[in-house]
């Protein structure tokens, strides 16, 4: 939504809850409240807040009118009047349970929903980093060249940067997210952490709760004690919470590292949604990552943080940014020539960039969740007005003013909607946990904090009241406008409001139309996510394991690498129950894998502008036959491919078509990097990132002649993977006691990882879709059942003059099943258009999928029948002398 | 009457703080003091009413020119600044501190 059509629509829903306001004050109240939220955008706007957030923000800000008016009402009404609407409010409300507690219900669940949203929003987007506190203040310092921006960068430049002072900034830190070997005393762990400059946690703006942050020399000079500050949950889990910690020694990636700090248990590190332990100062670096960063300017690898000056608006920073930036690129132009340096805000970083389109979507969900509640208990509060007309014509023709019954009607929609709105904080205080469910099962320590904010708890309240007036303004009108003589008469509900029947009826059919539409969304993924599993993914390992091992964090070199590769996997093939035994640098479908390179094929003329990019792995001897990939031609990577032999590497099929059309691959000739590259094999195509790419370009490169130190452990067993688990440790830990082997699974539960999205989209569109239907349902059945109330005379004249059962039951269906029908309808064309919207995430399964379509069809019929059929069957068994006496 | 018996919250005070400073509406009390919509509204609301604040509204004309809504600014009334000074010496919080001074005018 763009920041201007939002605000316009805050003024509407403010205009509309001015109602509530005594007539002298609303002008006022409107005023200040359309001044204050056009001063606060503007201003959003001048600090360069991105369309989403601002609008988010100045919502934020809005809620603020609520209290504010409440505070009119108490100082400027007589108390007595606002004390006897409530009152009166809540006799009506307990006069009639059942209506409250299906109103309350409707609510509760519809805004319920929107708060649970609103708390994973607020945590990945308003307040991403746990624990630091004005994070608003703190700019992301990105690189932009070549068309990219998200770059990082090299420790020179920042080192530079941070000397130049930059306009607007207070100062600057760069940082590096790492994984690390750690040990106490017995097992090492694999956790992650930072490597930080020295003044990290001021710029952040946290403390240590016991002991120290690191003192500006440590961030240049390791000096004979190199330091550490751990995390609160590393105190806790690792250290058993020690109360002599501080000046304790634990050995990070083989380097003795005293700790001298413990961070707040709330903070969890500088990148959004990651749980970050230990904290090691810059002058670790060459333990850490490979290679001698420090120097290099051409190296770039540190993400940075600027914490603005005090006042200091969002775009001065950014001026200062864009200045320092080009005084690099004309200083050192070798490295920095045509890079730019932009500020970009937190929420837009990390793992929280991520998970917002899905959030975005959820927004948009759960809004029509809320949409479908307002419209059904608009439609419930139409009836009971119908029921309540000679009250209101009473209280019109003893002088009351039409805006005061209103109001009255209103204050009453606003008790049960403060109600529902309580009872959907309660569900929201469950629910909210839930967001752990969006995670993906990747190797990092994912962890988003989702909990009820103060903001959460405003933004329920913002709604509740928005609620109230949205699904009680239409009926209260309505309900006040009763013509006199008409109403006052006895046989007024027999005559009263068509209009307000067909009003009713256009709701009910649009809930209908909406749950048609998430549900057959869910369907899709239903059918989405059986397809996957039952999928050919290219390969048929089904009993084994993988696990990870770091040599770079064990302090190995190449050879010594190598020959603990050589060592690995004889050890491990020696085992019972092992199959195979091989190495992988990713595996197919694994999350973020896949990095991909230009070739060049002898032989193959590339068209003009054509990019022969390829993904590619390096993998072990064996590795075909232990992960089960069918070779259709040639060998496999052996243990004979080594650094000293002619590099070789095994294509897929579809390389195999694309360059070597008509031509033996086996024995042609790839460029990459320097020297040649023979072709060996031919592996049959698979999947690679996801299940629904379409056939990809995949090599495979002996990892024994291209060393990465780190890998994945691949062991295809012949019995229950956990049984040898155990005994592959053992052999890992008797080769080296500080390796550990982390972010082990079992191949079942890999291939799980690749149904991620269908599965949590089946979840949550079956769990949105199913409450959307409840209140789909109780809507209708309200209809219908008013209906046979109003109709009661009717009748009861109709069963007097011989109408049969039967008949009478399918005149009360016949109108439910219309309504349901017209709903079905629209609801088809809508979730064929929401089809279309999602095809890509599709597994197998067309958008227009027959089967979908027509099971959800078949449930809506059903429970529509089922939800007329009450009421029919109370009107066919209506006994007229009953009915006719009736007033 | 009311103004001389009503005890000052540290946020009323804070906002008549900021009025007296200069923050004249809304917006502005609210960046200057830091509070939220939630608290600002209701307690200027509420200071009027004590007799403490008094409220115009901005010529509507001006604000038009200045190409921006008009304004409800608020200024401190006699019995406004009595009890700020009596709520300054009560909240030390409030006071300067030396070598805390802002930079800026």
């Amino acid at each position: 939504m763009s920041a201007g059509r939002g605000l316009r629509v805050l003024v509407l829903c403010l205009e509309l809850f001015a109602t509530l306001l005594p007539r002298t004050r609303r002008r006022d109240w409107l005023d200040q409240w359309r001044a204050e939220l056009w001063h606060y955008d503007q201003w959003l706007g001048r600090e360069g807040a991105s369309a989403l957030p601002r609008f988010l923000r100045v919502l934020a800000r809005a809620t603020g009118a609520v209290p504010h008016a409440f505070t009119i009402r108490l100082l400027h009404w007589s108390p007595r009047m606002f004390v006897n609407d409530l009152k009166f409010a809540w006799r009506m409300f307990v006069r009639r349970p059942g209506f409250t507690a299906v109103a309350v219900l409707i609510l509760g669940l519809g805004i319920g929903s929107n708060a649970t949203i609103f708390s994973w929003v607020e945590s990945i987007l308003l307040s991403p980093l746990s624990g630091v506190p004005s994070q608003d203040r703190l700019v992301v310092v990105r690189g932009v060249a070549g068309g990219r921006d998200n770059l990082s960068m090299s420790y020179p430049n920042f080192v530079d940067l941070r000397a130049a002072k930059v306009d607007g900034l207070q100062d600057l830190t760069a940082f590096r997210v790492v994984a690390m070997n750690a040990r106490t005393t017995g097992e090492p762990v694999r956790v992650f952490g930072e490597l930080v400059t020295p003044n990290f946690f001021d710029v952040l703006g946290v403390r240590p709760v016991i002991g120290r942050a690191f003192l500006e020399e440590e961030g240049t000079t390791p000096g004979r004690e190199p330091v550490v500050v751990i995390s609160h949950n590393f105190w806790s889990r690792i250290l058993g919470s020690d109360p002599k910690a501080i000046g304790r020694q634990i050995t990070v990636n083989g380097l003795a590292l005293t700790v001298v700090g413990i961070m707040p248990p709330d903070f969890h590190g500088s990148v959004a949604g990651l749980t970050l332990e230990l904290f090691v100062p810059m002058s670790l670096q060459k333990s850490f990552i490979a290679g001698d960063r420090l120097t290099q300017r051409g190296n770039s690898w540190l993400q940075v943080y600027g914490r603005m000056e005090d006042g200091a608006p969002y775009s001065r920073a950014n001026a200062g940014l864009d200045v320092a930036g080009r005084r690099l690129a004309t200083t050192y132009p070798d490295s920095n020539k045509g890079r730019d340096l932009r500020g970009g805000r937190l929420s837009e970083d990390g793992a929280s960039g991520l998970l917002m389109p899905v959030m975005t979507t959820l927004m948009g969900v759960v809004g029509l969740v809320l949409l479908t509640a307002c419209a059904n208990l608009a439609g419930l509060l139409l009836a009971r007005a119908a029921g309540r007309q000679r009250e209101v014509a009473v209280r019109l023709a003893v002088g009351a003013s039409r805006a005061r019954v209103v109001r009255q009607l209103l204050v009453e929609n606003l008790l049960v909607a403060a109600t529902g709105g309580i009872a959907g904080l309660f569900m929201a205080r469950w629910t909210s946990g839930l967001l752990r469910l969006f995670v993906p099962p990747t190797p990092y320590p994912i962890a988003f904090d989702a909990s009820l904010s103060p903001r959460v708890i405003g933004f329920a309240a913002a709604l509740t009241a928005v609620t109230a007036i949205v699904s009680g303004l239409l009926p209260a009108l309505r309900g006040s406008r009763a013509d006199l003589a008409v109403a006052l008469k006895a046989s007024a509900p027999a005559t009263s409001g068509g209009g307000r029947a067909r009003l009713r009826q256009a709701l009910v059919v649009s809930q209908i139309a909406l749950s048609m539409l998430l549900l057959v969304c869910a369907a899709l993924f239903v059918r989405s996510l059986a397809n996957a599993r039952s999928m050919d993914t290219g390969y048929s390992a089904r009993q084994g394991f993988v696990g990870s091992i770091d040599l770079l964090a064990g302090g190995y070199d190449r050879a010594r690498g190598l020959a603990f590769y050589e060592e690995l996997r004889s050890r491990l093939s020696a085992l019972p129950n092992v199959e195979r035994v091989s190495l992988a640098t990713t595996l197919p479908l694994d999350i973020g894998s896949g990095s991909d390179m230009s070739v060049g094929v002898d032989g193959y003329v590339p068209r003009e502008g054509e990019q022969m990019n390829v993904y590619y792995t390096r993998v072990g001897p064996d590795y075909f036959a232990a992960l089960g990939v069918t070779i259709v031609q040639g060998r496999g990577i052996t243990a004979r491919d080594v650094a000293d032999q002619p590099q070789v590497a095994v294509i897929n099929e579809t390389v195999a078509r694309r360059y070597f059309e008509g031509r033996n691959p086996v024995g042609g000739i790839l460029r990459f990097g320097s020297g040649p590259v023979t072709v060996v094999g031919v592996a049959r195509d698979g999947k690679y990132q996801q299940l629904t790419e379409s056939p990809r370009s995949y090599l495979y490169l002996p990892v024994l002649q291209n060393y990465r130190p780190d890998t994945l452990v691949l062991v295809r067993t012949s019995t229950d993977p956990a049984i040898v688990l155990g005994a592959v440790q053992r052999e890992i830990r008797a080769l080296d006691p500080t390796l550990p082997l982390f972010d082990v699974r079992t191949l079942a539960e890999h291939r799980q990882l690749a149904m991620f999205i269908p599965r949590m989209a089946s979840t949550l569109l079956g769990l949105f879709g199913a409450l959307a239907l409840v209140l789909a349902v109780v809507g209708l059945y309200g209809v219908i059942a008013y209906t046979v109330t109003q109709r009661t005379q009717e009748i009861g004249v109709r069963v007097a003059l011989g109408a049969a059962q039967n008949d009478v039951a399918w005149l009360v269906m016949r109108q439910g099943l219309r309504l349901a029908a017209i709903g079905l309808g629209v609801g088809v064309v809508l979730a064929f258009g929401a089809g279309l919207l999602l095809a890509k995430q599709l597994v197998g399964v067309s958008p227009g999928d027959p089967v979908s379509f027509a099971a959800t069809a078949f449930v809506l019929l059903l429970v529509a029948t089922l939800a007329s059929a009450i009421p029919a069957r109370r009107a066919a068994t209506l006994d007229p002398l009953v009915a006719l006496r009736r007033d | 009457m009311l103004a001389s018996n009503i005890a000052l919250s540290f946020g009323s005070a804070a906002i008549l703080h900021a009025v007296a400073a200069g923050s004249r509406f809304g917006f502005d009390i609210m960046q200057a003091t830091g509070l939220t919509s939630g608290t600002v509204y209701p307690t200027l609301e509420r200071l009027e009413a004590a007799g403490y604040l008094k409220s115009t509204w901005e010529d509507a004309a001006d604000a038009h020119a200045a190409g921006r809504p008009a304004r409800r600014y608020f200024t401190l009334t006699a019995p406004g600044a009595t009890a700020l000074r009596v709520a300054l010496a009560k909240y030390r919080a409030l006071r300067p501190l030396p070598g805390f001074a802002a930079e800026e005018a």
